[in-house]
């Protein structure tokens, strides 16, 4: 057979696929998820579902409605997946985009007025700045991510605005000086608002 | 909060009295960068302090119901071995018969044409020719392919989006018949326009997933 080969490369690994450098384990779920690879749609619910369900029961207010949901979005999920673009978004980015509008339509579906689905929309988005899709999206967005930043940081949010402790209760309760509570309050602020940043291609 | 003059943790976790409160707003007042820096990380409190319980403690969702087929694509180029090897080629001629019998291979998605055409040149005189038309939704390619040397035993051929030979991806593989004419529509992992070339190669069964660096059509996307 005739051929040719590709150019010349001084990569001694020529022709290793750009595919086995992953940066990190996002990117490696968001490549065995496009390329639709047995087992990528349990890892992707897996790191994703709880964040996108966590939305839906709060959208919709209905645990079966937002299981029923949840269902409807994994499977968009999957059949959209190789049209996912990772350098327009990252992936739980798109996955809660998805979600919004499958929340959208469920709402649009039990409420018999308006028929309009733009109105709809509307409507929806006018539920108040704290309780509009964008709103609750971005915070179970921030759920998310917690479970991505270290431990002790994501230790640290929790007692103050989970557990509603003050900054000095937390440094009594940890032993840390309180200084270095509030650098690490800070930090970890920072660190999600870069994620976020990330996450949403900016 | 320490002393009368507010720190960022202070004001971003809410942790203020009404002094504290009264202090935060005097100085974001006048300290443009101070200001910018709340307003920045604000949003993150914000959303922090609207959590329900059920974010905090890490609830599972339901498990997913339905599991969508898979689509086996180049299941047959997995780490070398005998048995693996024996497989691999069963699969690709079962492929190949495929694409032979039906004129077309479609791995995934309803086939969506009507998109623009590259045409693949050959890369060396007698090597065929083809052209690879790239779905209107960027979702799918169909490849045609005429007159190329059949698929050997222990060879096949494999189409890549490539813009250099440490920047590429392979798009999937399939052998070709007697006739030297294939036609198979391919799910595309990632936007065609991010790459330059669409590269088709002859690979052999080695296990390699690499790109074997014997190109045989080449085309520029742009």
């Amino acid at each position: 057979m005739s051929t040719a080969t590709l150019p010349r490369n001084p990569d001694p690994v020529f022709g290793k696929p750009a595919l086995r450098v992953v940066a990190d384990d996002d990117t490696q779920i968001a490549l065995a998820l496009r390329a639709r690879r047995d087992g990528s749609l349990e890892q992707v619910y897996e790191r994703f579902g709880r964040a996108t369900f966590g939305f839906l029961i709060q959208m919709l207010g209905d645990r079966g409605m937002a299981e029923d949901v949840q269902q409807e979005v994994f499977l968009e999920v999957w059949r959209r997946a190789p049209q996912y673009d990772p350098s327009r978004s990252g992936l739980l980015t798109w996955i809660m985009t998805i979600a919004r509008s499958r929340a959208i339509d469920a709402l649009r579906k039990r409420t018999p007025e308006p028929r309009d689905p733009e109105q709809a929309t509307r409507l929806v988005d006018r539920q108040g700045g704290a309780g509009s899709p964008d709103a609750v999206l971005e915070r179970w967005q921030v759920a998310h991510l917690l479970a991505r930043i270290p431990a002790d940081e994501a230790r640290l949010l929790r007692m103050r605005f989970y557990e509603d402790r003050s900054q000095r209760e937390i440094a009594d309760a940890t032993g840390m000086p309180l200084g270095t509570v509030k650098m690490r309050m800070v930090q970890a602020f920072r660190r999600l608002r870069t994620m976020l940043d990330e996450e949403a291609g900016a | 909060m320490s002393g009368n003059r507010p720190d960022l943790a202070d004001i971003l976790t809410g942790d203020l009295d009404a002094a504290g409160r009264a202090a935060a707003e005097e100085r974001m007042r006048t300290d443009p960068a101070f200001r910018a820096e709340v307003e920045r990380l604000g949003p993150i409190g914000d959303a922090l302090s609207a959590l329900p319980a059920d974010a905090w403690e890490q609830t599972a969702p339901p498990p997913l119901r339905a599991r969508p087929e898979v689509v086996p694509l180049r299941r047959f180029r997995r780490p070398s071995g005998g048995v693996l090897r024996s497989a691999a080629a069963m699969a690709a001629v079962l492929v190949a018969l495929a694409a032979f019998a039906l004129g077309r291979v479609t791995a995934d998605g309803d086939g969506t044409a009507a998109g623009r055409t590259v045409e693949l040149p050959a890369l060396a005189a007698g090597a065929g020719s083809g052209s690879a038309e790239i779905h209107a939704d960027g979702a799918a390619m169909t490849l045609r392919v005429a007159d190329l040397p059949p698929s050997a035993d222990g060879d096949f051929y494999e189409l890549w989006l490539l813009n250099s030979p440490t920047d590429l991806i392979s798009v999937g593989s399939f052998r070709v018949p007697e006739s030297g004419e294939v036609e198979v529509t391919l799910p595309i992992p990632l936007r065609p326009e991010r790459y330059d070339f669409i590269d088709l190669s002859r690979e052999p069964v080695d296990g390699d997933p690499a790109h074997s660096g014997e190109s045989v059509l080449r085309g520029e996307t742009a």
